[in-house]
């Protein structure tokens, strides 16, 4: 349960916690009634750890994840391999493929 | 003569085999090249609403059209104007390179291209270009990543099976099997 160190880490993090905001804001703007569970938690209070799973842990869905990607090749200035980025199951799986792009 | 023919008929139709799946397929290809949409090989189109000009609209190959799909060729605002110009109508080409997926219920607005290998979300309204190998979901629609990824990523979802052509028993079996 350590937290992810380095500087595409940092990135990769901020850029999914940018994302649960997204959906946190999307539940809170459609459960205004009285009848509805909570919406989720506010994506400050949510820690990202490496181990962390991103649908099951994390609640990021195919579409999120394709939108994730996108937005990180846009701070790293090139794009991922289809290939490898499609096998990424946590958040320490995706900084390995972005940082091994990142070192070519 | 007519009643022996009547059974006949009935007797003949109850032999004819069922049209596979690619045959019907391409029965509904068949009617929408007669309106005159232009549509290239191996496509699966499953909506028919092509609008009044049907002949704007191209598709590449190996593209699939999924229900509900609806392309408009023409601006209906236009004949708001039509106390200046009784005749007055607005046109728009579709054209939807090779490759591509059209969601369930998508709205293909005039005058948009498609670029190839592209996906379109479920419900998107698409106008104006999408570039090739681009996903689009949503209204407006907006490129959310690439297809391809979107493509590698489902082929490694673990709710992703080999279920296609099974007869109805076996796909369904191994459905249920998967999930509970």
């Amino acid at each position: 349960m350590v937290p992810a160190e380095g500087h595409i880490a940092q990135i990769i993090i901020q850029i999914i916690a940018k994302s649960a905001k997204r959906r946190t804001k999307r539940n809170q703007d459609y459960m205004n009634t009285a009848d509805v569970p909570p919406p989720l938690q506010p994506s400050e209070s949510i820690v990202i750890l490496p181990e962390h799973h991103l649908e099951k842990d994390l609640g990021i869905d195919s579409l999120d994840f394709i939108a994730l990607i996108q937005d990180l090749e846009g701070h790293l200035g090139q794009n991922l391999n289809d290939e490898m980025t499609a096998r990424v199951q946590t958040v320490q799986d995706l900084i390995m493929v972005a940082e091994a792009v990142v070192q070519h | 003569m007519k009643i022996i023919r009547s059974v006949l008929k009935r007797l003949t139709g109850r032999f004819k085999p069922k049209p596979s799946q690619e045959d019907a397929d391409e029965l509904i290809v068949q009617k929408l090249r007669a309106t005159g949409v232009k549509i290239g090989r191996n496509c699966r189109i499953y909506s028919n609403d092509f609008s009044t000009d049907p002949f704007l609209v191209t598709i590449g190959d190996n593209v699939l059209i999924a229900g509900g799909v609806k392309m408009l060729t023409h601006n209906g605002a236009a004949r708001l104007l039509k106390a200046r110009r009784p005749l007055i109508q607005s046109f728009g080409k579709i054209e939807i390179e090779s490759d591509c997926f059209i969601g369930e219920n998508v709205i293909v607005l005039p005058g948009t291209h498609i670029g190839r290998g592209s996906i379109i979300g479920a419900g998107a309204v698409v106008r104006g270009s999408v570039p090739e190998n681009a996903l689009v979901i949503g209204n407006p629609g907006q490129v959310v990543g690439r297809a391809s990824l979107f493509l590698e990523r489902l082929n490694t979802s673990p709710d992703t099976l080999d279920t296609f052509g099974l007869d109805e028993n076996s796909r369904r079996e191994k459905i249920l099997g998967h999930f509970y």
